[in-house]
């Protein structure tokens, strides 16, 4: 069985995929929107709410209000230029993650190029090449724009200490964690539709009818909200405490990556192309 | 022989409706073999099957030992797939240095090959062109050539020559031709005449059924000769009825004739002696074919 999947043609349909965003007309111009939107971020959030953030009578007024949200880990910080950063990606990053993922076998699936592909290869290789693809790309931004946030506190602060640095490979990993789920159930999504722009409507109206359906029954009939786990980014806000939960950052959104996966492999595996 | 594909007890349905019906064939590895039958037949729906792409319902399908699915691991088994495009943002060069890739070549040699399969086709000038700038025949030269990467044992061409005009359809049959000594050809196309020209076996699909399963050059085809008459006499037919060798002629359609004859013992060829015969009466015919065409054995 494991002679049918092999390593080295999801690295060649991983490479490929990255050449879709960094060297394609289309993968620039999402890319620059991004950068885009990171310098208004970086420029009229990051850098003047650091300052406030940093200043003695906001750490007054917030000690009560991050208390009641659980997050007095993040007045602690050295640099708040990071505390903000987190704040934002972590609610940000995964509707990023689902933009450029939004695409990962649709398209080629409705021209065809699918068929192409899967001569040579075998569905669970491309599932698993495309969605790592994916992850590759968003880790790459996640880093990048950390980098920037770094770069900020820098200027702001004149020197980063090594633990900032620790600090921020914790949220590196901690957002890639957070996105994985997102990229996964676009995994699931691209497989069940055929066009790109479904996905994502499709994505929403799946994610809204759940929530509205789930809430309903849950205030009528009996407790379900045990369902919401199913959704990815659920643990988001039990996460942005960085209290040290590892069934919030890590068990359950791994948990949803692979059961996406795993379905969407299912799935796959049985469509007509 | 070696055996190539084998499929035993095929059904698929779509919804209530048999697409396939008891479909069983064997494909050895040697001539070209056309895949042929009317719009709706179930020839796509087979060639979706035998590429992996859909599912089927019941029976054993297996391309080299593997089931469809596995086979696509093997990479010796390729094809052209009706109506699929490349992708429009990457040149041809990339995308088939890709999936030369993802047959196991290096990086250095996936480019070299993508070059060669290109340059088999005529496109070795277009390497750095991307699909849309390219005419839609040449964007079926550039999906030929994307079957022909690593040199499989099995090629299917589905419509292969669909859509091109008569120069590049002839140099894809010319392509197949040539290379049908080594690789194995499964052709489906409504051009009949193409696939009398380049095959010697034919599956014939109707209604989901596989109704003929046969070579072209059988020994009952040796008694047929087809001709195509561009000018003739109105006892065209009695005076060929008057032949001794003549068991029946038949009109098939305009100009169009069958002629069925036993030839004798101790007597010249019959084909010798109907040209004689055309000769003599100053009849113009524009072909002769030996046998029965393809058309005229099937419908």
């Amino acid at each position: 069985m494991l002679s049918h999947f092999s390593s080295s043609r999801v690295w060649a349909i991983i490479f490929f995929e990255l050449t879709r965003l960094f060297a394609s007309k289309r993968g620039l111009v999402v890319l620059s929107a991004f950068v885009c939107v990171w310098l208004l971020i970086f420029y009229f959030i990051i850098g003047y709410s650091a300052d406030f953030i940093s200043s003695n009578n906001f750490k007054d007024i917030a000690q009560q209000t991050f208390s009641e949200l659980n997050l007095l880990t993040l007045l602690e910080w050295e640099l708040p230029e990071l505390t903000i950063y987190w704040l934002i990606s972590a609610y940000l990053l995964p509707t990023f993650a689902l933009l450029f993922s939004y695409d990962q076998t649709c398209s080629d699936r409705e021209r065809g190029t699918l068929r192409f592909i899967l001569l040579r290869a075998s569905r669970s290789e491309l599932l698993y090449g495309r969605f790592f693809g994916q992850v590759f790309i968003v880790c790459t931004l996640i880093f990048i724009t950390l980098l920037a946030s770094l770069f900020f506190s820098l200027i702001n602060q004149q020197s980063v200490s090594m633990a900032s640095l620790i600090l921020s490979v914790s949220i590196l990993l901690k957002l890639i964690i957070i996105t994985l789920p997102f990229i996964a159930s676009m995994s699931l999504i691209n497989v069940l539709v055929k066009s790109a722009k479904m996905s994502l409507v499709v994505y929403f109206l799946i994610y809204i009818a759940s929530a509205i359906v789930i809430g309903l029954l849950n205030d009528y009939v009996m407790d379900l909200s045990y369902l919401f786990y199913f959704f990815p980014g659920e643990q988001i806000e039990s996460t942005i405490g960085f209290d040290g939960n590892y069934l919030n950052e890590y068990v359950i959104p791994l948990t949803q990556t692979l059961v996406y996966l795993l379905i969407a492999q299912y799935v796959f595996k049985r469509s007509s192309l | 022989m070696s055996l190539l594909i084998k499929v035993e007890g095929l059904y698929k349905k779509f919804g209530n409706k048999y697409a396939l019906k008891d479909v069983n064939f064997e494909i050895f590895k040697g001539e070209p073999i056309a895949l042929v039958g009317p719009n709706g037949a179930g020839k796509t729906t087979l060639f979706s099957i035998l590429c992996g792409y859909i599912p089927y319902n019941s029976g054993q399908v297996s391309i080299l030992g593997e089931s469809p699915s596995h086979s696509a691991t093997k990479h010796a088994f390729s094809a052209l797939p009706q109506d699929a495009q490349l992708d429009p943002k990457y040149s041809i060069e990339k995308q088939l240095k890709f999936y030369a890739q993802l047959q196991g070549f290096s990086a250095k040699q996936s480019l070299i090959e993508s070059h060669r399969v290109l340059s088999m086709v005529g496109l070795e000038d277009n390497l750095t062109v991307k699909p849309l700038e390219l005419s839609h025949g040449m964007r079926k030269r550039v999906a030929i050539a994307q079957s022909l990467i690593g040199s499989p044992q099995i090629i299917m061409l589905d419509e292969a020559t669909a859509g091109l005009d008569p120069k590049h359809a002839k140099d894809i049959r010319e392509i197949v031709s040539n290379l049908s000594n080594d690789i194995t050809f499964v052709l489906s196309s409504h051009d009949l005449s193409e696939l009398e020209r380049l095959c010697e076996q034919v599956l014939y699909l109707e209604n989901g059924e596989l109704k003929e399963h046969q070579t072209l050059v059988s020994q009952d085809d040796c008694s047929y000769l087809t001709l195509r008459m561009k000018h003739h006499s109105d006892n065209f037919m009695s005076d060929i009825m008057n032949l001794a060798s003549v068991i029946h002629v038949s009109k098939i359609q305009g100009k169009e004739y069958l002629i069925q004859y036993k030839q004798l013992a101790n007597t010249e060829p019959f084909d010798v002696t109907f040209l004689k015969l055309c000769h003599d009466n100053q009849w113009l015919y524009s072909q002769l074919v030996n046998g029965k065409t393809l058309e005229n054995q099937l419908f």
